[in-house]
């Protein structure tokens, strides 16, 4: 498997305050991508646009908006809607187009204003009908109770403390000062974390990724459909995507985040090496919890606790992990998340990253999203520019 | 701009109108595996351990046992094991202040019909 990354852009992601609309950022994001894989408009065969919910842009099939609004209208177009991994199942299905011949060179664009549009709480309530609606939603209970459960339950298996979680917290937002495009880069100490708000225990405030708006890009490719065969570029090797049951209550384990050993499993082995080859990676860290359960399932480390409180997930460690800022850091525009995460390693391994990039670039990284609580999830393992 | 969307939704129950009637009721009606026996609450429509499709409804008595809790602001919510059931549901607990491992389905109320329990000592009615 090689699929190029051509090239990509991102905006910022932030709660937007400056009137500028969820087409603008769309508009912003594609126009730096082309710019950056040295593509015209006319060189693209497929649109894939990455949108968790038509409740937060009030657009429904916003593909065929999208490809009128960003000029590409007349070709191929695809909206792909996985809960919070829309964007890296987006870049998947553009990249299977690739492989499969029905495009040469794909856009995928991912945007979602998650945090302007709607108010907190009514976000808040649309987010708690994304797992099962009709019994975990009736309840009322909201996104980071469903977290804080299914952390509890990793926390009795594997003895991690609230403040390793912090320390995921604090870790990722100092990442994330490093960021341009970053939402929370901040100055922040584990005690900080663990001072600030109560949120649904264990969870407090800072162990939350924001609700933040925003649109990411990148631009897919054969190599034989690039000027110098994308050489320079970091390219996609590895693909999986599986599946769990959407209710914690129907699942063996409830801290486990059994879809993501499928997940991982399959991408690694369409690379052909296995987890301990992969020097980087952007973990979907919608909760601190959450970072260490992922890392645990994606078998990128043994003894996830340890290796949390020995430093391994540094930038100086010996596996950095969201270098960004994760979704705790970068911020969390839903449908955006999956496509930044890719452009994230894209530019780490290529050593072209804005913001933190390890001093010497591993030749291999890896890229974990999921939608609902690691239901749907997808995993991609990248190659640097060889 | 501003704008505003209100909506009414009419959702039919389908399969699932044992479950929901029941529950108007402060009743657990639980589905078993045809196949396998299993016991599931909240139902799923298929057997999570066989796949089987044929599930047949069979009341529970309604107790459950906490797994795990956790306490928002303005709620309390957990994950429980219903008595007699496989698999395990999350519920609101009705009295947030309420601290005991187990507790007794409630009558649903409202336009979400939810699974909430009131916590009750061992001991305890």
């Amino acid at each position: 498997m090689n699929v190029i990354v051509a090239g990509g852009a991102m905006t910022p992601f932030n709660r937007r305050k400056d009137g500028s609309s969820w087409r603008d950022w769309a508009s912003d994001a594609f126009a730096a991508a082309l710019a950056d894989a040295g593509l015209a408009r006319g060189d693209l065969d497929a649109l894939v646009i990455a949108s968790e919910s038509d409740f937060f842009t009030l657009q429904l099939n916003p593909a065929a908006l999208l490809a009128d609004w960003l000029g590409v209208a007349g070709c191929r177009l695809l909206r792909a809607e996985g809960g919070g991994a829309s964007g890296h199942l987006a870049v998947q299905a553009a990249a299977a187009m690739v492989l499969c011949g029905q495009a040469r060179r794909v856009a995928v664009v991912g945007v979602d204003a998650s945090a302007s549009h709607l108010d907190a709480g009514t976000v808040g309530a649309l987010y708690s009908m994304s797992f099962d609606a009709w019994t975990d939603g009736f309840t009322g209970i909201g996104s980071t109770s469903i977290y804080a459960l299914s952390a509890q339950a990793f926390m009795a298996r594997t003895a991690a403390t609230k403040v390793d979680f912090a320390s995921v917290a604090a870790r990722n937002r100092q990442n994330a000062r490093a960021n341009p495009n970053a939402h929370l880069g901040l100055d922040i100490t584990v005690a900080e974390v663990e001072a600030s708000p109560v949120v649904s225990s264990p969870y407090r405030r800072l162990d939350c990724s924001p609700l933040s708006d925003g649109a990411a890009c990148v631009i897919l490719a054969g190599p034989q459909s690039l000027p110098n065969s994308g050489r320079e570029r970091s390219r996609i090797i590895g693909m999986g995507a599986a599946s769990d049951r959407v209710r914690l209550g129907d699942r063996p384990d409830p801290g486990r985040f059994a879809a993501k050993v499928v997940a991982a499993g399959q991408a690694l082995a369409a690379a052909g090496f296995g987890a301990a080859e992969i020097g980087l990676a952007e973990v979907y860290d919608s909760y601190s919890g959450a970072q260490m359960q992922a890392l645990e399932a994606l078998g990128l480390s043994h003894d996830v606790v340890s290796d949390e409180r020995q430093g391994r997930f540094a930038r100086d460690g010996t596996l950095p992990v969201n270098l960004s800022g994760g979704l705790l850091g970068q911020g969390a525009p839903a449908g955006a998340i999956g496509v930044a995460q890719v452009l994230a390693v894209a530019g780490q391994l290529a050593g072209r990253f804005a913001g933190l990039t390890p001093a010497s670039p591993p030749g291999y990284g890896l890229v974990d999203t999921h939608g609902g609580i690691a239901t749907n999830c997808a995993v991609s393992v990248l190659e640097g520019p060889r | 701009m501003t704008h505003r969307l209100t909506l009414d939704y009419q959702l039919p129950k389908g399969r699932l109108a044992p479950y929901f009637d029941a529950l108007q009721r402060g009743e657990a009606m639980a589905e078993v595996c045809g196949a396998c026996g299993r016991i599931q609450f909240p139902p799923a429509g298929r057997c999570g351990s066989c796949g089987a499709s044929a599930m047949a409804w069979q009341p529970l008595p309604g107790s459950a046992r906490v797994i795990y809790r956790t306490d928002t602001i303005e709620a309390a919510f957990a994950l429980v094991r219903f008595d007699g059931a496989d698999n395990a549901a999350l519920v609101r607990i009705k009295d947030r202040q309420a601290d005991a491992p187990t507790g007794r389905l409630l009558p649903a109320s409202g336009s979400a019909p939810g699974l909430v329990i009131a916590l009750k000592d061992m001991m305890g009615t």
